[in-house]
């Protein structure tokens, strides 16, 4: 159904969904391809992550001297869809993950929070898909991107 | 220890300001009735007695307001309870009370006095009333007594319990008329109380009622319906886009999501309708049953947005948030109870609510799928009001009026025309491996006049593929599975200017192509073939990758 890998042992060609938890911020992106630059480019100082973290981070806090990174790679969604399909699809699933982490934090709260960053009983996501949720495409494929984040959850859940 | 003194309270000015919080007559009007839902009224009335001489729609017809329920009823103490200042009621759980000052204020933005008389068992109480007069005389808060006239002793004793309560000596703020009244009641009771009313057993009216000396007489009389705004049970359980007949709403969403506030308490609900487009009512492929329908779901500005209930009373009707002015088949009910209330600060008036920032931020997040179908689903409706006139297949309108277009070039020096035709020979060899189903050559088979040189399908790897007819020539495949199709060709209208120009740029891509390969003779034919198909594959990849950074693109249109 899909695996989990680390982030910089090798280039990964395939479909990505990841997450960056620094204390109470997560951010939540996809790609096609997992390399150690485009990981290390959201910590540029014009990098993605960094500007969410001047925009909702308490500025007070040092967010980067401990953060975690995570990747699943939707490897069902390969063999599910057709190659023009991949990063549409991709985008929608990284979009439905939002809507089921806006829906209830406990889960992740109970794994990743409670573990790592004991303290925190709400996090909140910076990360934004209003620019990058695909439109227009069938019912059936917004079903299947649902579906899809809810095992992605699942599974991240129990790995960590 | 720190010294506390009391101060002053001037009773009247209190009484003004409470009257003047923003009610309209209809919401002050249903929020004396929220007392009677709350006594488990099986039967409420509203009556609207009129002036002696004013018609219906004299302006300032009205004389008193009663509403009559045949509730619980309450003894004297519990009388005396609801007409106090923020009364200390102790409300039972998920009540539709919030802040104890609901008739007090309600009334007084109706009238100077608030009169209660109820009934319990075998107990019938005096009237008891709150007069802004006295108030204002005594400069002190209270209530007084008198005894019941017969017309309320009659209402009474109907009921084996029950409450009514009058507002006489009526505050005008506004041009209103009993039957403006009656009609806002109407369109709005039947949403607001769905819930309650759709119970078994229950009934709920609004009358206009004339009083000349004892007599009354009822001269309008309305039944308030329950209405659920998102016709929830005459929905489709979802949107598919490609069969979707434009007749009725689809379910968007049906889910809940947790108090930020407290994640192990209950969940607040959310559900999200998309309706058609309001024009579809008078659709000519549609019966008339089919038309009066959709007119009864009344799409428009006014009903679109979101609709906030609190205990299954609705607090605010078609809230815009962050719905654009063209959002017009978007609807969604948010059902909340009363422990949710710090997330969404409910007004005294219950009109009003203030969202906060971290619930506007999830709503936004949950129903971003649903705006973009309902998006998708108006479009559906214009193609369908289009097809009526035009009922040709996507491509054909550029491939009829294009029937004779040539795409010769000049003849260059030099060509060798023998390896021309090797050449088209080789691409007509590459076009017979594109395995096309049901593929007509040309828009009618019988005249075979407009040869199909714009063509969709739905496979490969890019946005288009060249392709060569031995007969006809270059023709062009669109991939409808690309996501420019999504995005941008399939809200474009089939044959319109736009669609058309678009198609002629995707042939005269394959008809360069072509041509290129079979005359650019300085490189090897197969060369040329593999240049070509690299180029389309970079150039489809990168509008995918435009695409997929401008999903919003069309997010503000109509």
């Amino acid at each position: 159904m899909m695996k989990i890998k680390g982030f910089n042992n090798y280039d990964l060609e395939g479909c990505f969904v990841y997450f960056i938890f620094s204390r109470e911020l997560l951010y939540i992106g996809e790609t096609q391809k997992i390399t150690f630059s485009r990981w290390i480019q959201h910590f540029y100082k014009s990098g993605t992550f960094t500007k969410k973290v001047k925009l909702f981070g308490d500025s007070n806090l040092d967010y980067f001297s401990r953060v975690n990174l995570l990747s699943v790679e939707l490897t069902d969604l390969r063999l599910d869809f057709p190659e023009m399909r991949w990063k549409t699809l991709t985008q929608a699933i990284e979009h439905s993950v939002h809507i089921e982490l806006s829906k209830s934090q406990s889960d992740l709260i109970k794994s990743y929070y409670d573990k790592y960053e004991p303290e925190i009983n709400r996090f909140q996501i910076v990360s934004d898909t209003s620019k990058t949720c695909p439109r227009g495409i069938p019912t059936s494929e917004w079903e299947y991107a649902n579906n899809y984040a809810k095992k992605i959850l699942k599974e991240v859940y129990h790995y960590i | 220890m720190s010294n506390f003194e009391p101060l002053n309270i001037n009773a009247d000015r209190i009484c003004e300001a409470i009257s003047k919080i923003g009610y309209k007559p209809s919401s002050a009007i249903l929020d004396i009735v929220d007392n009677s839902v709350m006594a488990n009224a099986d039967n409420i009335t509203i009556e609207l007695h009129i002036k002696d001489g004013k018609t219906l729609n004299n302006i300032q017809n009205i004389e008193k307001i009663r509403i009559i329920d045949d509730g619980t009823g309450m003894d004297v103490e519990a009388i005396k309870k609801a007409l106090e200042l923020g009364s200390d009621v102790q409300y039972s759980k998920n009540s539709l009370s919030k802040y104890g000052l609901g008739l007090k204020s309600a009334g007084f933005s109706l009238g100077n006095r608030v009169e209660v008389a109820s009934k319990q068992g075998n107990f019938i109480s005096d009237t008891f009333f709150l007069d802004r007069n006295i108030i204002r005389d005594k400069n002190e808060f209270g209530y007084s007594t008198t005894a019941l006239s017969e017309k309320i002793k009659e209402k009474l004793v109907e009921y084996e319990s029950g409450t009514i309560v009058t507002i006489s000596d009526i505050i005008y703020t506004s041009r209103v008329s009993a039957n403006k009244i009656i009609k806002d009641i109407t369109e709005k009771a039947g949403v607001s109380y769905n819930e309650y009313l759709s119970k078994n057993g229950r009934n709920f009216k609004v009358k206009i009622v004339k009083s000349k000396e004892e007599n009354e007489s009822i001269e309008k009389e309305k039944n308030i319906i329950p209405k659920d705004i998102l016709f929830w049970e005459e929905c489709y359980e979802s949107f598919q886009k490609e069969s979707y007949d434009c007749k009725k709403p689809c379910k968007a969403l049906d889910s809940e999501f947790e108090n930020p506030l407290n994640p192990e308490g209950e969940n607040i609900k959310i559900q999200v309708a998309i309706f058609p487009k309001d024009s579809m009512k008078n659709f000519i492929g549609f019966d008339e049953k089919e038309q009066k329908d959709i007119k009864k779901y009344e799409i428009g500005q006014k009903n679109a947005g979101f609709y906030f209930y609190r205990n299954g009373r609705l607090i605010k009707w078609g809230e815009k948030l962050f719905l654009g002015r063209g959002e017009l088949g978007f609807r969604a009910k948010i059902l909340f109870k009363s422990e949710h209330d710090d997330l969404f600060d409910v007004d005294v008036s219950k009109q009003h609510l203030t969202i906060s920032e971290e619930v506007e931020k999830i709503l936004m997040t949950l129903v971003n799928i649903s705006r973009g179908q309902s998006k998708d689903l108006f479009k559906r409706c214009d193609d369908l009001l289009r097809t009526s006139r035009n009922t040709g297949k996507e491509g054909s309108e550029f491939n009829v009026k294009n029937s004779v277009l040539e795409e010769e070039e000049e003849e260059g020096v030099g060509i060798d025309l023998r390896q021309v035709q090797d050449r088209k020979e080789l691409l007509e060899f590459n076009s017979d491996k594109l395995k096309l189903e049901d593929d007509a050559k040309y828009e009618d088979e019988d005249d075979k006049e407009a040869f199909r040189r714009v063509r969709y399908w739905d496979h490969g790897r890019n946005l288009w593929e060249s392709a060569t007819d031995r007969l006809e020539g270059t023709y062009v495949l669109i991939n409808r599975l690309h996501p420019f199709y999504d995005l941008v060709l399939s809200k474009l209208e089939k044959g319109s200017p736009e669609r058309q120009s678009l198609e002629a740029l995707f042939h005269a891509l394959a008809v360069g192509e072509n041509q290129t390969i079979q005359k650019f003779q300085d490189i090897d034919a197969k060369v040329a073939v593999e240049v070509f198909s690299k180029f389309s594959r970079s150039s489809s990849h990168q509008i995918d990758n435009w695409v997929n950074n401008n999903w919003s693109l069309f997010d503000d249109e109509d």
